[in-house]
């Protein structure tokens, strides 16, 4: 445990260039109101720099001539000046943050579509919190350079390119004094930019180190009590907060520097405005008023190089949202659709495996071994075995979520891959072990649709499975939101819950994943008439885990390390007393399970 | 309030020059500030004296012009010279509240992971490891630790500058200030107030960000579901939906946001209005001489400026509060057991004789018996395996022995001799433990065994390996023992894992050895063959596991049945089966288990 671990960063795929090249296509389609929001801001830096030209008027004028009707008047369309900046303003970035929005809209919209085009073993290996950090805070941390840094940066040049020109028309000599400074800031601007930048990249990088140590140690803790090792750990996480606190200081000190620094660069031009004011400017031209005026420009000047300071940190995270995003919209891992699908109408003879190996990996280690068996339509037939057996895998493939290595799956002796997905799913009706539930209310949950339902049809099914009981005591009824996750409901109202929406939509091949808790016997009748009443007469792919389910079938394939080893009725199997009998004895006896009764 | 203070007190006391310097520098640099306007003041009187009155326009004139330009040139010197001082002030002052920021971040999360460490199982079952991470970061990094130094100071020296711009400004013109800063905070406190405005818009905005986060979670969580009724168009419209209706609450968010900016800019020209009309008055009067009034102008900023530190101090007062809540909720939490130092060394001497007596174990709080009345003996060399339901309390059970937690009632003996009297240190020294979910570090293989003890030679090292069964695989790595494992290194199977976490507990020459579930990685025949090696190296070795391997169960020397927290039976594998119980009936659904292949 000496020496704790460091994470390195990942770069993913493509430059930051091209990442911008690629956003302009965005932003092209609101071209005349970003020509507009140009102006406005020119505007509003304009309106903006006009306050200390008419303060030199109120000094220079008004108050000196001791006429305060006139300072009355200069403040007035001072004050009237401010208004329409503000109102400027306003229009401005209002205008800006809609622009932003849609932008960022459209890429967020996009972004969705296109994760769910992707096929499901790019869910398995992407968590659903690491895609929605690309469609929520990746697009945000580019609508915040967008909508901030840039439209800043743009700011700043419009206001100093302005001011300078004001500046020079009024004095060149005072304006020469400022200029002078400009490339001193801008050197000054780059040593910052060239010495802070990597810093930061450190930092986040030993920030992560201490969230990855933090979390270990902490998951270990118990371990490493036990063996007394606390006081190791707790250096282990000294060294490592160490670590980052060195960089931090180093990179506070050029902060710190850099800062201070521009405060006294600010005073000092001023005093060497005021002396170049006072000893040189042209008998008659120059004036208090006027000084005073450069001393607000100069003040103001300095206003956009703080922010330049700050805003890197701000470019670096978009950039780093921009290549991740577009990194995600290169990807295309999809399931392919046939070139010259057949049609499918209906279910006619039934389903068929023909020696059908997969493996998840691609590379050797399968989950279904040469699993050959047929389903004729109208037959209703069990999946039996322990869990990783690939019971579920054979569900897997038939939905074809995921594109087998050998063999053939066949409905009515055409191969699946030769049907459009839509066209072969719109067969089936899933119903796992647990419902999954989406924001929206009951109905809108049963139906999966958020509008354009039959509610009558959603309400017939939920009678049929007898839902409708609880349903109605809810308060909403039908219309009751659901809590995220179905947390107001219980186990079995959420198993009733599914069985309804697969009755809704009244599929000619139905697949059931049984679930496995334990209910109370009033709710376990409700459920096992309700899959009764669901698999009448039905073409029916069962994972059971009732007795009562195992009993209702035709016929039973049992499954062992993704080979079928036997198959038959119940009552063949069980005279076989193979594996069968040892399993349907482990998994089917009831209450706590504890084994049979015979040799105890 | 107090409660708050305190705490900070804790951490303040061990920077106490640092703290006072602060406080002294702010005051100077405060003072520098105030400093500048006055020379303007002095410098544009000058100027004023230099110039003509014969036209409206003071101009500057060439006869007086030099001297004039001299005395400025004194002004302007000072100017930058009290500049120059106030920068290195300025880097004292922004430094050491920088400094102080990161040393108190670096001190936060050190004190609240030490408390951790301190800690029983009870916590880490009430606080999950996620959670308290984001408390020992994200509280502390991002809210805490700027508050407690900047937050805390840059107020101070808010109050400072507004005292010092108020004072100059009373120096200069009494009455003007009056008309200056008596308006202003009642600004300031209208700029506040519509801020809770803003707070209220960002609510909304936050419930729609969530809409749209929760729609995309349970689409992505259920994407099988979706594909399989071809509801993949009907996702879309609905994150449509939530993602135009969270457009629009943002855009609302920055109207709110724009006008009260707006608000804020205003109260800035305000100050500046207000110095032009009433300044003007009085230097059209002649109570007030231009310098005054250009100094005026300046010191408004001054005091205007440092009123926004005065709200922001509020505003992150409440969040740092909420933080030092959470942190503090951690540290209340009662530690588990004392690590004492001290007490009876555990040495080469301890036989090894276990005993339970009596003991009952609960979780403070909880009513429920994990461990009811248990009292067994486990002699020096015997293999003692504990059998049970899930709940049974089997695990909690071997966790008594290395002193993780302590018994409610009862007590556990060691040679005889109450576990705590022992030195724990020694006591945890031999006693070696392997965890159900086996639990490495990411480092070197051979860090990982040793866990940083001293003396273990390389003998003890190899013959732990050995015996492990990591022999072979330690060949198939490229770096052998010295090759990485975990994050940056390579992954290793569960069952590697749990050899590993064998050997560290072996490599301690333990005389008592726990091992809790862990050898389902090992088939039947390797895992006979190290209870043989175990036996033939360490014959005094007292073993406790806890298993439900066929294997094991036949070869222990006792078998302890608990139920419930209850023993209810106990005996050899033998004598139980005849008995025809509780354990007949768990053995035959293990025999089926392993038949049937599952894990």
């Amino acid at each position: 445990m000496n020496s704790a671990y460091y994470e390195e960063d990942k770069h993913d795929g493509i430059s930051s260039r091209k990442a911008f090249r690629r956003l302009l296509p965005l932003l092209a389609p609101h071209k005349k109101w970003l020509a507009i929001c140009l102006l406005l801001l020119a505007g509003s830096k304009a309106l903006y720099l006009i306050g200390p030209d008419l303060v030199r008027h109120a000094i220079d004028v008004d108050i000196s001539g001791s006429d305060y009707r006139g300072l009355l008047g200069t403040v007035g369309l001072y004050v009237l000046i401010q208004a329409m900046f503000l109102v400027i303003n306003y229009i401005f970035r209002v205008r800006m943050e809609i622009i932003g929005q849609n932008v960022m809209t459209g890429l967020r919209k996009g972004l969705f579509d296109h994760i769910l085009n992707m096929s499901v073993s790019f869910f398995d290996r992407n968590p659903t919190g690491r895609l929605m950090a690309r469609v929520e805070s990746d697009t945000e941390a580019l609508r915040m350079m967008f909508t901030n840094t840039v439209v800043n940066m743009i700011g700043a040049v419009l206001l100093v390119v302005g001011m300078f020109i004001w500046m020079f028309l009024i004095s060149p000599e005072l304006a020469a004094v400022v200029a002078v400074f400009i490339p001193v800031i801008l050197v000054l601007l780059y040593v910052y930019h060239r010495l802070t930048t990597p810093k930061w990249l450190i930092i986040r990088k030993r920030m992560a180190d201490v969230t990855a140590n933090l979390t270990e140690l902490l998951q270990g803790m118990q371990i490493i009590q036990i063996f007394g090792r606390v006081r190791d750990a707790r250096r282990r996480l000294y060294d490592v907060n160490r670590r980052k606190y060195q960089v931090e200081v180093r990179a506070e000190i050029y902060v710190v520097a850099m800062f201070s620094f521009v405060f006294f660069l600010e005073t000092t031009i001023i005093a060497l405005v005021l002396y170049v004011g006072a000893r040189w400017a042209g008998v008659g031209t120059l004036t208090i008023g006027t000084l005073v005026m450069f001393i607000s420009y100069i003040r103001m000047f300095f206003e956009p190089v703080h922010l330049a300071a700050e805003q890197l940190a701000v470019v670096q995270k978009a950039v780093a949202g921009a290549k991740r995003i577009f990194g995600l919209l290169d990807t295309h891992e999809i399931v392919p659709e046939p070139v010259r699908p057949v049609m499918w109408p209906r279910l006619e003879d039934g389903i068929a495996f023909e020696n059908v190996s997969f493996s998840y990996d691609g590379d050797g280690n399968y989950a279904v071994k040469d699993a050959t068996f047929t389903i004729p339509k109208g037959k209703r037939y069990a999946l039996a075995g322990v869990t990783g057996g690939g019971k579920t895998t054979v569900i897997n493939l038939l939905l074809r979520y995921y594109d087998i290595q050998k063999g053939r799956i066949m409905v009515d002796g055409i191969d699946i891959r030769d049907i459009r997905k839509e066209d072969l799913r719109a067969k089936f009706g899933l119903v796992l072990q647990d419902i999954f539930l989406f924001p929206g209310n009951v109905a809108t949950n049963v139906s999966l649709s958020a509008n354009g339902f039959d509610r009558q049809k959603v309400i017939d099914a939920c009678r049929t499975v007898a839902a409708d009981r609880f349903i109605e005591r809810m308060p909403d009824q039908y219309e009751t939101e659901l809590s995220e996750r179905g947390g107001n409901l219980s186990r079995g109202e959420r198993q009733l819950l599914s069985f309804a929406r697969a009755l809704v939509f009244d599929p000619e091949i139905l697949i059931l994943d049984e679930a496995t808790s334990s209910v109370d016997p009033e709710t376990e009748r409700l459920i096992q008439e309700g899959m009764a009443t669901l698999m009448k007469g039905r073409t029916s792919i069962v994972i059971a885990h009732r007795l009562s389910t195992i009993l209702n079938v035709d016929r039973i394939l049992v499954i062992r390390e993704g080979k079928i080893i036997e198959r038959g009725t119940h009552a063949e199997l069980l005279k076989q007393d193979g594996y069968y009998s040892k399993l349907l004895k482990l998994q089917f006896t009831p209450a706590n399970g504890m084994g049979v009764k015979k040799a105890c | 309030m107090l409660k708050y203070t305190k705490w900070f007190w804790k951490y303040y006391r061990g920077h106490k020059r640092a703290l006072t310097l602060l406080l002294t520098v702010s005051f100077v640099s405060s003072a520098l500030l105030v400093i500048q306007p006055l020379l303007l003041k002095n410098v544009f009187d000058l100027l004023q004296s230099g110039t003509t009155k014969p036209t409206h326009l003071p101009y500057i004139n060439e006869a007086l012009h030099q001297l004039t330009a001299d005395r400025i040139i004194n002004y302007v010197i000072l100017m930058i010279a009290v500049g120059f001082a106030g920068f290195i002030v300025r880097v004292l002052l922004i430094g050491h509240r920088a400094y102080l920021n990161i040393r108190f971040e670096w001190e936060f999360r050190q004190a609240a992971f030490d408390g951790a460490t301190t800690k029983g199982p009870d916590f880490f079952n009430r606080f999950h490891t996620g959670d308290l991470v984001t408390r020992m970061t994200d509280d502390v990094a991002e809210k805490l630790s700027w508050f407690a130094c900047s937050g805390i100071f840059r107020f101070y020296e808010a109050l400072t500058l507004i005292l010092f711009s108020l004072l100059m400004m009373l120096s200069i013109h009494p009455r003007l200030t009056l008309w200056t800063a008596g308006p202003l905070p009642v600004l300031v406190f209208v700029y506040m107030r519509s801020s809770r405005l803003l707070d209220r818009r960002f609510d909304f905005l936050q419930k729609k960000i969530s809409a749209v986060n929760n729609t995309m979670e349970a689409c992505f969580s259920g994407v099988r579901v979706i594909k399989a009724y071809n509801r993949e168009g009907d996702q879309r419209k609905r994150f449509a939906k939530v993602a135009d209706n969270r457009q629009e609450a943002e855009i609302l968010a920055v109207k709110s946001h724009t006008v009260v900016e707006s608000l804020w800019m205003y109260i800035w020209q305000l100050g500046i209005i207000i110095v032009l009309l009433a300044g003007g008055y009085y230097v059209i009067n002649g109570s007030l001489s231009i310098g005054e009034f250009i100094a005026f102008d300046s010191l408004v900023i001054f005091m205007i400026y440092p009123m926004f530190d005065v709200g922001n101090f509020l505003v992150q007062g409440l969040r740092a509060a909420v933080s030092i809540k959470r942190l503090t909720e951690l540290e209340d939490h009662p530690p588990m057991v004392d690590e004492h130092e001290g007490g009876r060394p555990a040495g080469e001497k301890i036989k090894g004789r276990v005993a339970f007596e009596r003991v009952s174990f609960h979780f403070p709080g909880q009513e429920r018996e994990i461990l009811d009345d248990v009292s067994f003996v486990a002699e020096p060399g015997e293999r003692v395996a504990l059998v049970g339901k899930v709940g049974s309390g089997k695990s909690w059970a071997a966790r008594l022995i290395p002193r993780l937690v302590n018994p409610t009632s009862g007590r556990l003996t060691l040679d005889a001799v109450d576990l705590r009297e022992y030195d724990t240190h020694d006591l945890r020294r031999i006693i070696g433990y392997v965890p159900q979910e086996p639990i490495l570090f990411s480092d070197t293989i051979e860090s990982n065994i040793r866990f940083n003890r001293e003396d273990i030679d390389d003998a003890i090292m190899n013959w732990a390996i050995e015996v492990s069964q990591l022999r072979e695989e330690l060949a198939a790595f490229p770096k052998g023992l010295q090759t990485r494992i975990g994050v940056r290194g390579v992954s290793i199977s569960g069952g590697q894992k749990q050899r590993l976490a064998l050997a560290r507990a072996l490599v301690g020459k333990p005389k008592i050895l726990i091992l809790d579930d862990c050898t389902s990685a090992l088939d039947a025949k390797t895992e006979a063959a190290l209870w043989d090696r175990l036996h033939q190296v360490m014959p005094d070795l007292t073993a406790f596991i806890v298993s439900h391997r066929p294997a094991t169960l036949e070869k222990a020397d006792k078998i302890i049945v608990l139920d419930e927290g209850k023993i209810v039976e106990s005996g050899t594998h033998i004598e139980l089966i005849l008995s025809e119980g509780l354990y007949c009936r768990l053995y035959h659904r293990i025999m089926l288990e392993e038949a049937v292949g599952a894990a």
